[in-house]
């Protein structure tokens, strides 16, 4: 990767879900260690955005690129991007029955290492770090032995997601919501969170509805979408002023 | 329990009696295929037992093959060989196949558990098995893992009959390893203040008819079941899981969850049954069947049936549905392959009754058997 | 308010004591006796009917024959069908268009029953019958206008012969089962409703069914027919006085909701206590098509229902809501069936019981996802409270899945009113009946809120009578 390249560049980038035209020509980049706030009302291809990179099966692009590390992805199955490094943290992660999260991150660590053995862990640290990652969002150590997202809080679902990208270490983290159904103290937590991992060089793409987290986290730089285009971007002054006013200031269609 | 029958009448029955005498469902009128089943009618008996790919990590109190017991013993356990002798039969006789069996088995033991723990083997070979294990439970903390096998083309038929005395508590760790014809029915009898924890994992076979019916006669007994259950391609298994409530202040609960995989079939079904002598019950029967592929086939039928008003609880819950939207997606966005995303599931059904733990087996090799990998 | 208004439909009293005890009416015509081809061939001969309908009651004489008496069905046995009149015409020639022309007897069982305000009141048309027969039918002009077809399904037969031979019998097949055979080979009666394309039948249809007599069978048959677009809500009530021994109802609904059609299908059953009441019902629902069944089932001596829907088009949807009410020594066996075939085929089953005074309530359900019925969604949910020591509930659920894409979810609950929830409203001056009553609507809640006003009022009314004559519940 040449010096100049950013870790992640998304350009002119056009998906379409089920026929629909969702994004219509976006672009991004975020740096390491830089803060990238991606924000809009609903409906207007955040989510889309995110799955995107992360290589959602069903979404297509029909136009644009995504690279990655100087790399272009779109070619690739959503594990090899994962392996590379790139981490979605779910808006609505999926409960998944009997599978439980210290198996998963087990699992996924010795992936990451290149270790066949599905569950014979290959790193004896990884569940001393997983306890500390889920003590680290607020979480006991029993959540590592819970079927993981089954009866799970808002709330609860957040801090898993969280904990997870700190077991894995991955140098993109894409964040989808990351706030939405936390309370005070878990915004905090997972704003501190997200700094901590701005200052060891990872590269952020934080999806947010509401700029309420952004009160605890200074985007290095934001993105507006509307109706799958880009309606505005700049710095920490935007979403100040989203928070002031309200999308409807930038929708040049009204609102 | 059924009324004891001589060798003749169960000869009669066997030349008689329908696989069975009800219809299961307008649609779908056996669960079980008795086809597959009904070479245990017929078929020569096995030379041997054939021991199974994966080997658990316990040393047995007794391996049964087909018409050889080989028994070492254990503390807190007595094990004698059982051979059919002119005693009638007890095992209740429901149809054509409990009769069969009846007259055919031809290795058994007879165990007593006092607090110890009684590893039982029971290998299947290429041809007719037929096994009999009877338990009598006489202390707290009695274990009895099991571990049934029965090779492609080979069919093997096995009973289990286990009394829980007054106070005692059993946890039984049952391993159906599938993979030929299997039809083994487990009863469990428990007494005023006993207790029982099943786990149970079945694996697909060519038809494994699962079965385990566990009366809570007694006061204050308690009795739970946890069922993993995986079925891939051509394979079938009828799981039936019933709890039977006749004591005051019992809580029976049946929780099972199955993974169908390929062309797999599995029926997870079950009564929670509340007698009108029961008081204050607790009946819980939960079943969530994961249908993974095209061409599976998961089918779920819970019955609840209430004999009195007096209940504390009864209630039944059952999916059967593809896994939930998004898990694969987020399995693969953590860095697995679709085909461990699979195992991964596999695994956790299996688990889920504590089995493999119980049994010394590794998951994960558990999951390749079942997955056929 | 409006308790006279609305007490037609479902008496707020049990259907014995209102009606009394049967009183004797004449009949013209009444076949008893061995169910041979000649008394088919006899019933066929005195209704005129055409040939094909006579050789599709003879086919269905012998699938009757063939077919074993169900083996499931709860205390089947106690009935006897040759000691069954088969068919009675009552004292009037042809269906009347005016109460004053029935005969007096008659007529006062259904002026008892306040059928005549309710039709004034809100029904688009009106169909009666006695016995065997349709005594009384009647239909807004309104539409006729609008080429909405509603008559007895005798005089379909003749009138309609093409129509009717296009469906009838095609939604339930003879061959189902022993009764559905029976019901075949000796149906009479019943209402024949055609709805065209696109047109909207604002007001409720009605068909009305009354065993006057013991030891009679009932096997009218019931034919609705939405086309591309229409909407209708038929709905069907049922009631007999008291009389000693029994009588057997082998009804039969069929209804076929082409593209984008909708269909509501109410029926409230409250058969006095002698009557053993097999109802069979079944609908074809195309692409688009929705079927609704709704049904309060109070009455009866023993009563078998399963609405059922296959739903054949994609995106077709159905629900089936029912209510049982199990009192005494009778027997509620019922339960929804939906077959998916088609993709994106929605289904919903409520099914509420009440178990009392040693009733026994028992849900038979299937929901069946055929291999190919893409994305299909169905949710199946019991709730039983058994009020007593002696009174059950059983739930026997199918759910087949042969669609990995398909999602079935099922729960069922059994239960008993809470002692802390009785002490509550007793604590708020509620006597224990009261609190029960009061209980037991709230159970039902969710389900009244889908019926329309009129009927929630009249089922409302039937299940707090029963509950005020329980002595001493809990």
């Amino acid at each position: 990767m040449s010096s100049g390249e950013p870790l992640l560049r998304v350009d002119r980038l056009k998906v379409k879900v089920e026929d629909k035209d969702v994004l219509r020509g976006v672009s991004l980049s975020v740096r390491e260690g830089e803060l990238h706030a991606v924000m809009g009302p609903n409906g207007s291809g955040k989510s889309t955005l995110a799955y995107t990179i992360a290589g959602k099966p069903g979404y297509s692009v029909v136009g644009g690129t995504i690279r990655y590390k100087g790399e272009d992805i779109l070619g690739l199955e959503p594990e090899e991007r994962a392996l590379k490094g790139i981490f979605l943290g779910f808006q609505e992660p999926p409960p998944l029955p009997g599978v439980r999260l210290s198996t998963l991150m087990m699992v996924a660590v010795n992936k990451r290492m290149g270790v066949e053995s599905l569950t014979k862990a290959a790193d004896p640290r990884v569940y001393q770090r997983l306890i500390s990652s889920l003590e680290r969002v607020g979480l006991s150590a029993e959540y590592a032995h819970r079927e993981l997202h089954v009866g799970f809080s808002g709330g609860e679902k957040k801090r898993a997601e969280i904990a997870q990208v700190l077991v894995l270490n991955p140098d993109l983290v894409i964040l989808d919501e990351p706030d939405s159904g936390l309370d005070i103290d878990g915004v905090r937590v997972v704003a501190e969170i997200i700094n901590e991992l701005r200052e060891k060089g990872k590269g952020i793409l934080l999806i947010t509805h509401y700029a309420r987290l952004l009160r605890f986290v200074v985007p290095d730089a934001v993105t507006v979408l509307v109706d799958g285009e880009v309606a505005a971007s700049g710095g920490p002054e935007l979403a100040q002023a989203i928070e002031e006013k309200g999308y409807s200031a930038l929708t040049p269609r009204g609102g | 329990m059924g009324k004891p029958l001589s060798r003749e009448e169960l000869r009669e029955l066997a030349s008689r009696l329908p696989y069975q005498r009800v219809k299961d469902s307008p649609t779908h009128p056996y669960y079980t295929d008795w086809r597959v089943l009904s070479a245990a009618e017929s078929r020569e008996y096995a030379e041997r037992g054939v021991e199974p790919p994966l080997r658990p990590g316990l040393d047995p109190v007794a391996v049964l093959e087909p018409c050889k017991a080989t028994l070492n013993g254990g503390t807190g356990v007595e094990v004698e060989e059982l051979r059919p002798s002119g005693e009638p039969w007890r095992f209740p006789v429901e149809g054509r196949l409990d009769a069969v069996h009846g007259i055919r088995w031809c290795t058994g033991l007879r165990l007593v558990l006092d607090g110890g723990s009684a590893p039982v083997f029971l290998w299947g070979g290429n041809g007719y098995s037929g096994y009999h294990v009877e338990v009598r439970v006489k202390k707290p903390g009695s274990r009895l893992p099991i571990v049934t096998y029965t090779p492609v083309g080979g069919v093997t038929t096995a009973t289990l009959l286990v009394e829980v005395e007054d106070g005692a508590s059993l946890r039984m760790s049952t391993l159906n390893l599938g993979e030929g014809a299997v039809y083994f029915r487990r009863l469990v009898v428990l007494g005023n203040g006993s207790s029982l924890e099943s786990g149970l994992s079945v694996l697909g076979g060519s038809m494994v008819h699962d079965r385990e019916d566990v009366f809570l006669e007694g006061d204050g007994g308690k009795a739970s079941t946890r069922a993993g259950l995986v079925s891939v391609s051509g394979e079938k298994i009828d799981s039936i899981l019933n709890v039977v409530i006749n004591g005051k202040d019992c809580e029976g609960s049946v929780r099972a969850r199955g993974l169908v995989g390929g062309s797999g079939y599995l029926v997870s079904r079950g009564v929670a049954r509340v007698n009108e002598a029961a008081r204050n019950a607790s009946a819980v029967f939960e079943s969530y069947v994961t249908v993974l592929d095209e061409g599976g086939r998961g089918y779920s039928v819970p019955v609840l049936e209430v004999n009195t008003g007096d209940v504390r609880e009864a209630r039944h819950s059952t999916a059967v549905m593809a896994p939930p939207a998004d898990a694969a997606f987020y399995l693969r966005q953590r860095g697995l392959s679709e085909r461990e995303a699979r195992f991964l599931l596999a695994m956790a059904v299996l688990e889920y009754g504590g089995v493999p733990e119980d049994l010394g087996v590794d998951s994960v090799e558990l999951a390749a058997a079942a997955l056929g990998v | 308010m409006v308790k006279t208004e609305v007490s037609g439909l479902l008496p707020e009293r049990l259907p014995e004591e209102i009606l009394g005890y049967a009183a004797p009416s004449k009949a013209r015509l009444e076949f008893r006796g061995r169910i041979s081809r000649e008394l088919v061939e006899e019933l066929s001969r005195v209704k005129g009917e055409p040939g094909w309908m006579l050789r599709l009651r003879l086919r269905a004489l012998e699938l009757f024959e063939k077919l074993p008496t169900p083996n499931w069905v709860y205390g089947i046995e106690e009935i006897d069908l040759e000691e069954l009149a088969h068919y009675v015409k009552p004292d009037v020639e042809e269906p009347v268009k005016s109460w004053d022309d029935l005969p007096a007897e008659i007529r006062k069982y259904y002026e008892k029953l306040g059928i005549p305000e309710l039709e004034a009141k809100m029904l688009a048309g009106l169909n009666v019958q006695f016995e065997s027969e349709t005594v009384y039918h009647n239909v807004k002009e309104l539409l006729s206008k609008k080429g909405v077809i509603m008559l007895p399904m005798d005089e379909a037969v003749k009138r309609y012969p093409d129509l009717v031979k296009k469906y009838f019998g095609r939604v339930f097949p003879a061959s189902d089962h022993k009764f559905a055979a029976l019901h075949y080979a000796l149906w009479s009666g019943g209402a024949f409703v055609y709805v065209p394309p696109h047109v909207r039948v604002p007001e409720p249809l009605e068909a009305f069914f009354l065993i006057g007599r013991s030891l009679e069978s009932q096997f009218e048959h019931t034919l609705i027919v939405a086309q591309e677009g229409g909407f209708i809500h038929f709905v069907e009530g049922c009631s007999a006085p008291m009389f000693k021994g029994y009588s057997f109802h082998d009804g039969m609904v069929e209804v076929y909701a082409h593209r984008g059609s909708t269909v509501k299908f109410t029926t409230l059953q409250n058969w006095s206590r002698n009557v053993v009441n097999f109802n069979n019902k079944r609908g074809i629902a195309e692409e688009d098509a929705r079927i609704d069944w709704i049904e309060g089932s109070i009455g009866s001596k023993i009563t078998y229902t399963y609405p059922s829907t296959v739903l054949r088009g994609a995106r077709a949807s159905s629900s089936s809501i029912v209510v049982q009410l199990a009192k005494g020594p009778y027997v509620k066996d019922s339960g929804s069936k939906m077959l998916h075939l088609a993709p994106y085929t929605r289904s919903r089953i409520i099914n509420k019981s009440i178990s009392v005074d040693g009733g026994v309530n028992i849900y038979r359900g299937l929901v069946r996802v055929a291999k190919g019925a893409k994305h299909a969604r169905s949710h199946v949910e019991c709730q039983s409270l058994i009020l007593d020591d002696k009174s059950v509930a059983y739930t026997y659920p199918h759910n087949q899945v042969d669609e990995p894409t398909a999602q079935v979810t099922h729960e069922a609950t059994t239960g008993k009113i809470g002692e802390e929830q009785l002490f509550y409203l007793r604590q708020r001056g509620l006597t224990e009946q009261e609190a029960t009553s009061l209980l037991v609507m709230g159970f039902l809640e969710d389900v009244m809120a889908d019926l329309p006003f009129e009927y929630a009022l009249v089922l409302r009314r039937v299940i707090e009578v029963e509950f005020a004559r329980l002595g001493g519940v809990g």
